[in-house]
């Protein structure tokens, strides 16, 4: 009896080990059973937000988001029920998951199949709607509209430019809807839902029809030219709007193209930067515009170096004279007599040296460290020795431009309902008499000096032409045949409305900015002009603005 | 008695019809049959014609497990496809057990006793059912413990088992071996037999490292590796644990209600309706449930040892003992899987899981022990 008595007692004890078991998991256990529950079945759908558009300042969309649908599988593959062939139509196939998981099939597929797929036809895939972007300007404003890519969620995310700069407006709030899921992929019940917050629509002062101007203008003359580069910046100069940032990538450059270089870089401007030298000069009242220098034969000799001319000019010469035909030399001695102080006082009164904070990702510093030498604050006075970014100098012309000041550039109109239209002064960089003085300095270069290229009959136009030696790292010196040609220059004088710099990089045939930058400039303001209603040939008003100018 | 075992499949049956009301209806249906051949047996049925029926049912119990590993059905040698259901032969085994025992006393006739159980593994071994080979060798150890078989022939078996599950520990197989030792020490083991323990011990804890690497299937492999170490495993070969802990977890000290599990209800918990069902009904009716099922098994097992204490013929007893641990190994598998105390095998909860096989001899077992019970009174 012994025996059945220990098969009796075996199955007490196996009942109490069973009934302690259970009372460790269902009574000592409800917290945490509770949580793997909630584990296995609680689900997370992230909804992306509608993101805004971008426009231009004629609302014409740069970027747009088109409604799109992301499947995604969520049972497992033999779950799936596909009656109408969607996914074969569309080129998928079910995969293998696990039990519970999600699994994205295949992004961006037209919205037109959202009926298809919420039927009963297909069973086992979601479809989430989503956007997509579309750029119609495409390369023509790619440098400064950027672009935006699906980030780790599935939402658009801006990554370059103004699609990365204006994400707060634009991007939204994604939604989520927490539900728990069956153990094969059925919902069952949606715990919370928080809706995706749309972005909003902004409105930049890009001008897309001057955008495109300025982009087929400099196409043609960078690959005319067969140069690396070329970018071209109009912006207002009166409130600092910038109205287009085109630029033209070679395609035998190598390597990536998405620098904007109107931003991004950093090189140096060369005689552009000549009239900032002139502008200390005046102020301090060192010389005057019809003053006489004596420019040496055979260029001027600096310690061991020797600064030369683009033309062989030589004995005494005006001031205005030297800056029409941008003599180096003359130059080079107003600097020494400007002295290193004061001329980096001036450049970085105008801004050189400092982020503009325009509207875009990346923007350069530029480079402006003071110096000491002579050789080199005579570079200086000619816009060597130091870098400066495109819209750097646009805004330092602008200041020339208007009168005296320092202009943010700006890129924002209105976001949603709301208007950005004040102009955002950052200093004021000289008195208005010197501005007046330096203007017309700049319109003698576009008439009889350097930038005769860029004249254009019936208005008045200020202009630089610039020409910088790039600076070879293989030789430490400054190489004579690779160049950056600029011309920056504005119209009309007397009430500045647009100013545009072009900037082309190594051209090939020509080597000054005179005849390589200045063509486009005046190809460019030529269309500005058709475009611009007041400043329109035959706008009458206009002509009256033209009498007066030419009366002074 | 036929009461609690009522009361378990109608239990079952709600459950089932939770997760798939039609196979709650299927069941329904087999309840029918099983209660009909339980009243067919107590009607008609005497124990006087054992010795008659004995013979045919070795012959078909037989013929059918080898028909079975013959001819598979659905890619399983488990079955025979009778179009409306599928039988499982191995339930047969039940029967057939049971019978020998009342026949022919396991002390006795051990050799017979030990043929008929070691044929019936090995065929059920071969399907392959796990589960059910082991009921049986369970069935055949306890009886031949019950019966009062020499202990050191019990005991053989047992340290050869234990001395493979520790041929992977070395110092768990020298603690097994000095357990050993000393156990034969303490029985006055003649020398010879200490001897022959000894080296079958050594040589299986030998063989086995190599054996597991070389003989079993990988998805064995991974069945006692997932057991083994169930967090690991979490995604693969111990969902089924897992979730059935879970499941069990959820259903805390009163339950989710009827109906209202998450776990099975959306298809976390594989296997609800058959070899899940206490975690099932678990996660329905929480701790409470649980132990009203448990209880309900606890008293058909204490039925029927009551009897045996009081039935006064010695084949009856063994008869009942039988019956008795088919029903406790169900109850003592079943749950310690459940509970993720055993490696999952697959072997249905009597009276309470989907199937009509094993209910409908269940409810035999359970009428024939009620039978047996009418002469008890000693």
């Amino acid at each position: 009896m012994w025996r059945l008595r220990a098969v009796q007692a075996g199955v007490i004890v196996w009942f109490l080990i069973v009934v302690a078991l259970l009372a460790r998991i269902q009574i000592a256990g409800i917290e945490e059973y509770r949580k793997l529950a909630e584990k296995q079945s609680l689900r997370i759908i992230k909804r992306p937000p509608f993101r805004g558009g971008i426009y231009d300042r004629n609302h014409r969309p740069l970027a747009l988001s088109i409604p799109v649908l992301d499947l995604y599988q969520r049972v497992v593959r033999d779950s799936v029920l596909d009656y109408v062939g969607l996914l074969s139509e569309l080129g998928i196939q079910p995969v293998d998951i696990k039990p519970g998981q999600w699994k994205l099939l295949k992004k961006n597929v037209p919205i037109e199949y959202k009926p298809l797929v919420m039927s009963r036809k297909v069973r086992g895939i979601s479809a989430i709607k989503t956007y997509t972007r579309l750029y119609p300007f495409e390369e023509v404003a790619r440098n400064v509209v950027g672009f935006a890519s699906r980030d780790r969620e599935q939402s658009l995310l801006g990554k370059e430019g103004l699609e990365k700069t204006l994400e707060e407006f634009i991007g939204g709030r994604t939604g989520y809807e927490y539900f728990l899921q069956s153990a094969v992929g059925e919902r069952f019940y949606i715990a919370t839902r928080k809706e995706p917050i749309p972005g909003k629509d902004v409105r930049t002062t890009l001008d897309m029809a001057i955008q495109t101007i300025s982009y087929s203008a400099l196409r043609k003359k960078v690959l005319e030219e067969d140069a690396n580069w070329g970018f071209a910046i109009v912006v207002n100069p009166s409130t600092g709007e910038v109205l287009a940032m085109a630029q033209y990538r070679n395609p035998k450059m190598r390597g990536r193209g998405y620098t904007n270089y109107a931003v991004q870089y950093q090189y140096e401007p060369g005689s552009t930067v000549k009239i900032f030298t002139m502008a200390k000069a005046l102020e301090m009242g060192i010389i005057e515009e019809d003053d006489s220098v004596f420019v040496p034969r055979g260029g001027l000799r600096i310690g061991k170096y020797r600064i030369r001319n683009v033309s062989d000019e030589r004995g005494y010469i005006t001031w205005r004279y030297a800056l029409a035909h941008s003599v180096n030399t003359a130059f080079a001695k107003l600097g020494l007599r400007i002295g290193g102080d004061s001329l980096y006082a001036i450049f970085r009164r105008v801004g050189f040296g400092l982020k503009t904070d325009i509207l875009l990702n990346g923007e350069t510093n530029g480079r402006l460290i003071k110096r000491k030498r002579r050789i080199e604050i005579a570079n200086w006075a000619m816009g060597q020795g130091l870098s400066v970014s495109g819209i750097q100098m646009a805004m330092a012309y602008s200041c020339i431009a208007n009168g005296g000041w320092l202009l943010a550039p700006r890129l924002l109109l209105q976001v949603g309902g709301q208007y950005y239209n004040s102009r955002v002064v950052v200093r004021r960089c000289m008195d208005d008499s010197t501005a007046m003085r330096l203007k017309k300095l700049l319109t003698v270069v576009v008439d009889s000096g350097s930038g005769r290229l860029a004249r254009i009959e019936g208005m008045k136009v200020g202009g630089k032409t610039g020409t910088a030696q790039k600076f070879d790292p293989a030789t430490g010196a400054y190489s004579n045949t690779r160049v950056v040609t600029s011309f920056i220059g504005f119209f009309p004088v007397d009430t500045p409305r647009y100013l545009i710099y072009v900037v082309v990089d190594e051209p090939k045939k020509h080597r000054y900015g005179g005849t390589v930058a200045a063509p486009v400039f005046r190809e460019i303001a030529l269309q500005i002009l058709n475009y611009d209603s007041i400043l329109h040939p035959d706008n009458p008003l206009k002509l009256e603005i033209h009498e007066n100018l030419d009366s002074q | 008695m036929v009461v609690a075992a009522l009361l378990l499949t109608f239990i079952g049956i709600s459950e089932i019809y939770t997760i798939n009301p039609a196979l709650a209806y299927k069941q329904m249906l087999f309840l029918g049959v099983a209660l009909l051949a339980g009243y067919l047996t107590k009607r008609f049925f005497d124990f006087s014609y054992v010795r008659t029926v004995y013979t045919p049912l070795v012959v078909i119990t037989f013929a059918l497990l080898f028909l079975v590993l013959l001819f598979p059905s659905h890619g399983v040698r488990r079955w025979i496809d009778l179009g409306f259901f599928r039988f499982q032969p191995s339930e047969l085994t039940k029967l057939l057990l049971p019978f020998t025992f009342y026949l022919y006393d396991p002390w006795m006739y051990m050799w017979r006793n030990f043929l008929v159980g070691a044929l019936a593994f090995l065929l059920i071994l071969m399907e392959p059912d796990l589960g059910t080979a082991v009921s049986v060798a369970f069935v055949m150890y306890m009886m031949f413990f019950y019966a009062g078989v020499n202990i050191f022939l019990l005991l053989y078996p047992l340290f050869m088992f234990l001395a493979v599950v520790f041929s992977f520990n070395i110092k768990l197989f020298v603690l097994l071996i000095g357990v050993m030792m000393l156990l034969l020490y303490r029985l006055r083991a003649k020398w010879y037999i200490t001897i022959f323990f000894l080296v079958s011990a050594l040589f299986v804890g030998m063989v086995t490292p190599v054996m597991w690497n070389t003989a079993l299937k990988p998805y064995q492999r991974a069945r006692i590796l997932a057991f083994l170490n169930p967090g690991k495993y979490r995604k693969s070969h111990a969902y089924q644990l897992y979730q059935a802990r879970v499941a069990i977890g959820r259903g805390e000290i009163f339950g989710e209600g009827w109906d209202r599990g998450t776990q099975k209800k959306y298809g976390f918990l594989p296997e609800a309706h058959t070899d899940f069902i206490f975690s099932s009904i678990a996660e329905d009716f929480g701790f409470a449930g649980s132990i009203v099922v448990l209880s309900l098994y606890f008293y058909i097992l204490f039925y029927l040892f009551r009897g045996i204490v009081r039935h006064r013929y010695g084949d009856h007893r063994r008869f009942l003992m039988g019956i008795l641990l088919f029903y406790g190994y169900s109850f003592l598998i079943n749950v310690g899987m459940n509970l993720g105390l055993l490696p999952t095998k697959g072997y249905p909860l009597s009276f309470v899981s989907y199937g009509g096989s094993h209910l409908i001899v269940d409810y035999i077992l359970l009428f024939l022990a009620l039978k047996s019970l009418e002469k008890a009174e000693r």
